[in-house]
């Protein structure tokens, strides 16, 4: 089964984290892990927070 | 007599106590980017450091751009900060870019949470980033 970038997020299990600004108190997140051929992107409002939400999580192959 | 690695051939090597662990450790690198930001808005990111980690930050960057064509030849101020804890550890402005190293680590210990943010302090709209690194034991 495919990890969720939120729960790779909240382990610590990567390396590089880019987060850019979405209206609506939203994020977009990239998260990489070296070793691993793929990004795993989501979007999340409140991180952290009683209100949490994620939205298009996607988990891209790359080489 | 102390009886030293064997060093032929690269087999092994001598690491300083502080370079093995960065060597153990998972790097970490931490950006932000918001654009059409004006003066005193802000963006920044927050990272919960896992309770059986320990999170070190050797150094950030920051950096601000216009985001019309027109303003690119003005003053692009920004403020980047880092928070240990709810603590401001650091601050770094810059007029277009700035970087520092830090010396000593910053050390955010597991449970808490780590936030490192950007204000724009120009008088037109830019994106502002702001970057941090180090490593996660």
């Amino acid at each position: 089964m495919t990890e969720r970038g939120i729960d790779k997020l909240k382990a610590g299990d990567f390396n590089d984290l880019s987060q850019e600004e979405l209206p609506g108190g939203w994020i977009q997140i990239t998260l990489r892990k070296r070793g691993e051929d793929r990004l795993y992107r989501f979007q999340v409002r409140d991180l952290y927070g009683p209100g949490e939400d994620i939205r298009n999580e996607n988990v891209e192959e790359v080489h | 007599m102390t009886d030293y690695p064997d060093f032929e051939g690269q087999k092994s090597k001598l690491f300083t106590a502080a370079d093995w662990s960065a060597v153990l450790a998972t790097d970490k690198n931490f950006r932000v980017i918001a654009s059409l930001k004006t003066f005193g808005q802000s963006h920044s990111g927050t990272y919960n450091v896992p309770a059986a980690s320990t999170l070190y930050i050797v150094g950030m960057a920051v950096g601000c751009r216009a985001d019309a064509a027109a303003d690119a030849d003005k003053d692009q101020v920004a403020h980047g900060y880092l928070l240990n804890a709810a603590v401001t550890v650091a601050d770094l402005l810059c007029n277009g870019g700035n970087g520092i190293t830090f010396p000593k680590p910053i050390v955010v210990d597991g449970g808490n949470t780590f936030t490192y943010g950007v204000y724009c302090y120009a008088n037109h709209s830019c994106t502002i980033y702001v970057s941090c690194w180090g490593y996660e034991l």
